[in-house]
C-alpha cells in the first residue's frame, strides 16, 4: 500500500473517531431548546472537513460509519434512535452532495442545508415509525418550523467552526499533498 | 510527490448567496412558526395517547365531572399501586414493554405534560406542557406520543383499568 493511501486511511479514521466522540459528547450536554431533533450537530464539522479535503465518497462513507458506530456502541441497531439518525443522515448527505456541485455555494450554505434536511429526514422517519391508525403522526410536521429555524442558526455556527478548523489545518503539513 | 486534486471545491467564505440562503431559510421557518404556533385555532378537546403506534386512550381535555389534574400511567410491566399516593388516577396500562421505565402523563388545566419518564437528557419531560391542538408531545425513546385533537372524537375511547 502506498504511503499516501495509508496516510489517507489513518486521517479518515481519525476524523471518524473524532466525529463519534463529538456526537457522544453532544448527547451529554444539556439541551438548550427542549424540542426533539434540535441539536448543534458538532459531528457535522468533521463531515464538512472530510467533504472539503477528501470529496463526496468519503464524506458519505465516514458519515454513514459514524451513524452505524453510534448505534452499535450506544443506541442499538434496532432502535428508533438509529433509524431517525440514519434517515436524517441519508437525506442531508444526499442534499449536500447534490448542492456541492454548485460552485457558488460555500461551506455555510452546505452546512445550513445539511442541518435542515437532517431535521426533515428525521421527521419523515418519525412519522413512519410512529404511524398510527388515525394518521395522527402526520402532526409531527409541526416540528418542522422549529427545525428549520434552528437548522439555519446551527448550520451557520457549525460552518464557521469548520471554516476555522480548515484554515488552521491548511497551515499544517497534514494536507499539504492535497490540492 | 504528485499532489492529489481536491474533488470538491467550495468556498470557505461567507458570500452574498449564503446570506440569501440563510435569510430565506430563516424567513420560511419563522413564517411557518407563526402559522403553526400563533394562528388562532379551535380549542383542543380530546387528548389521545399513543404507544408504539397504537392509540391507548382518548380523554376529554377538560372534564367537568372530575377534578384536574388527571394522570395516565403506562407501566413497563404489571400495574402496581406504587404511584397511587402521588398520582391519583384510574387510567393505567400494563405491559408497555418498550418503555425504558414507567411513564406518567398529566392532564391539567387544558394542558398535557409528561411528568415522569426515563430518557436521555429527559427530552420527554423537558418539552414542558402543550395546550395547543395538533402539536404532538413525543417521547421517542419510550415510543409514546400524546396529542390534543381539536374536535374529532375517538372511535376507541376504551379505558381499561
Amino acid at each position: 500500500m502506498k504511503s499516501s493511501s495509508i496516510k489517507r486511511l489513518a486521517t479518515l479514521a481519525m476524523f471518524l473517531a473524532l466525529a463519534v466522540l463529538l456526537n457522544y459528547a453532544e448527547n451529554l450536554l444539556p439541551m438548550i431548546v427542549p424540542v426533539p431533533g434540535v441539536k448543534l450537530g458538532l459531528a457535522n464539522t468533521m463531515n464538512l472537513i472530510i467533504l472539503y479535503y477528501y470529496g463526496r465518497r468519503d464524506y458519505f462513507a465516514i458519515g454513514l460509519l459514524r451513524v452505524l458506530l453510534m448505534a452499535v456502541m450506544f443506541t442499538g441497531v434496532v432502535s428508533y434512535a438509529f433509524f431517525l439518525s440514519l434517515t436524517g443522515f441519508l437525506l442531508s448527505s444526499l442534499v449536500v452532495i447534490g448542492l456541492s456541485y454548485i460552485k457558488k455555494l460555500s461551506i455555510f450554505s452546505l452546512s445550513v442545508a445539511s442541518a435542515i434536511f437532517h431535521g426533515i429526514g428525521q421527521i419523515c422517519c418519525a412519522i413512519l415509525l410512529y404511524w398510527t391508525n388515525d394518521g395522527s403522526s402526520i402532526y409531527l410536521f409541526t416540528y418542522l418550523p422549529i427545525l428549520i429555524v434552528s437548522g439555519a442558526i446551527t448550520g451557520v455556527l457549525i460552518a464557521y467552526l469548520s471554516y476555522l478548523i480548515i484554515t488552521r489545518l491548511n497551515k499544517t503539513s497534514l494536507f499539504r499533498d492535497i490540492n | 510527490m504528485e499532489k492529489a486534486k481536491r474533488e470538491v471545491h467550495f468556498s470557505l467564505k461567507w458570500g452574498k448567496l449564503d446570506i440569501i440562503v440563510t435569510l430565506l431559510t430563516l424567513l420560511i421557518g419563522i413564517f411557518l412558526s407563526v402559522f403553526v404556533f400563533f394562528m388562532p385555532v379551535e380549542e383542543g378537546s380530546l387528548v389521545s395517547v399513543y404507544y408504539n403506534g397504537d392509540e391507548l386512550i382518548s380523554l376529554p381535555l377538560r372534564d367537568e365531572s372530575v377534578n384536574d389534574p388527571r394522570y395516565i400511567i403506562l407501566f413497563k410491566g404489571e400495574i402496581t399501586s406504587e404511584y397511587d399516593d402521588e398520582y391519583k388516577t384510574e387510567y393505567k396500562f400494563a405491559d408497555c414493554s418498550l418503555l425504558i421505565e414507567d411513564l406518567i402523563i398529566e392532564i391539567d388545566n387544558g394542558g398535557i405534560t409528561i411528568v415522569k419518564e426515563t430518557s436521555p437528557n429527559h427530552i420527554c419531560s423537558a418539552q414542558g406542557t402543550i395546550s395547543r391542538p395538533n402539536i404532538p408531545l413525543t417521547c421517542a425513546p419510550n415510543y409514546v406520543m400524546v396529542i390534543i385533537h381539536s374536535a374529532a372524537i375517538s372511535d376507541n375511547p376504551e379505558i381499561p383499568v
